[in-house]
């Protein structure tokens, strides 16, 4: 390539990028820099911002809600990811062994990933019902106690989790057969030689080896679980009595009813920050291995 | 062996079946009067069409459904367009400041969407986009994941080819238009697949930018519907849901091979 053309080729590849890159600052990068600036702010959606220096972050950490909400929300975390773990990788053993019909298996259990998170929450809405629901109909036959779900303050959280387990465990299903996909057959025959059985072929090769799987898998679903939000804001509007408002829940309540932007800014960012330290590994984990490899 | 084989096929089969117990109900709900509902039936006692008939006439699902179609088609296309070119540039060219510019597209990563909504939700305010559709799409469009997939694909792909159309006397768009992006079109509809389901199902974000009942998206629209009356919450919102459901699951049987693909292309 001549002087000439290198020019040419430089200046192409700027082009090819320039509207990417427009956008990015517009719709990111330059939000993300107010999204900084706004947190030493009370800004209200009228009227002049006004510097208030650190007062949200004061205000936030005396806030009653908002550390609930808090606490909430990595209590939903805690009732979601180890669940979805244990789930999405047994799940991803019996669609990977030797039945038939494991293509049907994968879209079952992949299908209620595709839907909106509305229709999901509408009708678990309606199976929580404790007068004419499914559960209770199904707890009812077992003898046990009917429980009003989403209105009991110990039940509701747990009945969300449930929901978003059983919604979004196709993704983690996914990564789990393209993870056992991956693992060589020749591992197991190796075993089998020096007579090991199928509970020990488990431990000792498929969940070690599993192991970048396993770290995917809880990072994303921590990232997920943390911005928990349309599932409490349609199945509880996060009662009964605030036992099951999130940060998000909270911020929307503080940002878009109340207008206190700078508020619910702050407390975004906190989120952001608590959110940065997982976003960091599966970045790593991400750029780490370019290849096609899972594990 | 054998039987062993037909057992497992049999629970795998009961285990799914009985996952996808929610959305039969859901589907046999659609048709059953309110009275079969709270009755806990399972067989509607009567199949009819009502509920879906006052889901029709009731609601604004019809605008709500073309909004969603809209705001989801526009978004992709103009992803696969902007985020294809910027791939491209930092993949296959060679230019200073090209590393620069591939970490900064990965930036969009370690800024989550709830982080910047308020900011963003006062930009597109003050540029008058809310109840407009572009509002949604504007802000989909530099998607880090689809750069992210579209430039580890593109970078697989051997310069021998390149070389060889360069030799013919293949000038640089030619290059890009006859040889690597024909050869990149299952990322690329991976990624149109992704972002189509992303944007269709969003919540959070239509909800805050849309506050015009007529501009709602079908997932706003759809809880907005459940919160108005009491009585349409049974049998005419499983009808709703049904009817906002069928185009996704339609589209995922067909697409299946590509959205799977996708999630774990997106996390590789």
């Amino acid at each position: 390539m001549g002087v000439y053309n290198k020019k040419k080729h430089a200046a192409l590849a700027y082009l090819f990028f320039l509207p990417f890159g427009v956008l990015l600052i517009v719709f990111k990068l330059v939000p993300f820099a107010n999204s900084i600036r706004m947190v030493f702010y009370k800004w209200d959606i009228l009227g002049t911002p006004q510097f208030i220096g650190f007062a949200n972050f004061t205000r936030m950490f005396s806030d009653k809600v908002f550390l609930s909400s808090l606490w909430h929300t990595f209590y939903f975390v805690i009732l979601v990811v180890p669940p979805i773990m244990v789930l999405s990788f047994l799940i991803a053993i019996l669609a990977n062994s030797k039945a038939y019909a494991k293509g049907f298996v994968r879209s079952a259990f992949y299908l209620p990933y595709t839907l909106t998170i509305s229709v999901v929450c509408l009708t678990w809405s309606l199976l929580y019902n404790p007068y004419f629901g499914l559960i209770s109909k199904f707890t009812k036959s077992l003898g046990l106690k009917t429980i009003n779900w989403l209105v009991d303050p110990f039940w509701a959280m747990p009945a969300v989790a449930i929901t978003t387990i059983w919604w979004t465990i196709g993704f983690c299903v996914v990564l789990y057969i393209a993870g056992l996909q991956q693992i060589p057959s020749s591992y197991y025959e190796a075993a089998e030689l020096d007579g090991a059985n199928s509970f020990k072929k488990m431990i000792f090769i498929t969940i070690p080896l599993l192991k970048r799987v396993h770290v995917l898998v809880i990072v994303t679903q921590i990232i997920a679980s943390l911005q928990i939000f349309g599932q409490v804001y349609i199945m509880t509007a996060g009662g009964p009595a605030g036992k099951t408002r999130t940060v998000i829940q909270y911020i929307y309540e503080q940002g878009f009813r109340y207008f206190r932007m700078g508020y619910a800014q702050s407390m975004a960012f906190v989120l952001f920050l608590i959110m940065l330290i997982f976003a960091y590994f599966q970045l790593r984990l991400m750029i780490s291995s370019s290849k096609e490899e899972l594990i | 062996m054998k039987a062993k084989k037909y057992l497992l096929t049999v629970v795998a089969i009961a285990l799914s079946l009985a996952y996808l117990i929610p959305l039969i109900w859901m589907f046999l709900a659609s048709f059953q009067s309110q009275k079969d509902i709270l009755a806990g039936k399972w067989i509607p006692s009567v199949w009819s069409l009502d509920n879906y008939k006052i889901i029709l006439q009731r609601a604004k699902i019809s605008a709500w459904f073309t909004n969603s179609l809209i705001s989801s088609s526009l978004a992709t296309l103009g992803i696969i367009v902007v985020c294809t070119l910027a791939a491209y540039a930092v993949s296959r060219m060679n230019f200073p400041g090209r590393k620069f510019l591939y970490i900064l597209s990965l930036t969009g990563f370690m800024i989550p969407s709830q982080a910047i909504a308020i900011p963003l939700y006062l930009m597109v305010r003050r540029i008058g986009l809310v109840n407009n559709l572009f509002g949604i799409i504007l802000p989909a469009l530099p998607s880090s994941m689809a750069v992210f997939i579209l430039s580890q694909f593109m970078k697989a792909i051997p310069s021998d080819y390149e070389e060889a159309a360069r030799l013919d006397g293949a000038g640089e768009l030619d290059i890009m238009f006859k040889v690597i992006l024909p050869m990149s079109v299952p990322a690329i509809i991976t990624v149109a697949v992704l972002h189509f389901t992303w944007v269709w199902n969003d919540f959070f974000w239509p909800l805050i930018v849309m506050t015009n009942e007529k501009m709602y998206t079908l997932p706003v629209g759809l809880v907005a519907l459940a919160g108005s009356d009491v009585n349409i919450r049974y049998g005419p919102i499983m009808a709703a849901n049904v009817m906002a459901s069928l185009p996704v699951i339609i589209a995922y049987l067909f697409m299946q091979r590509y959205l799977t693909r996708g999630v774990v292309l997106s996390l590789r």
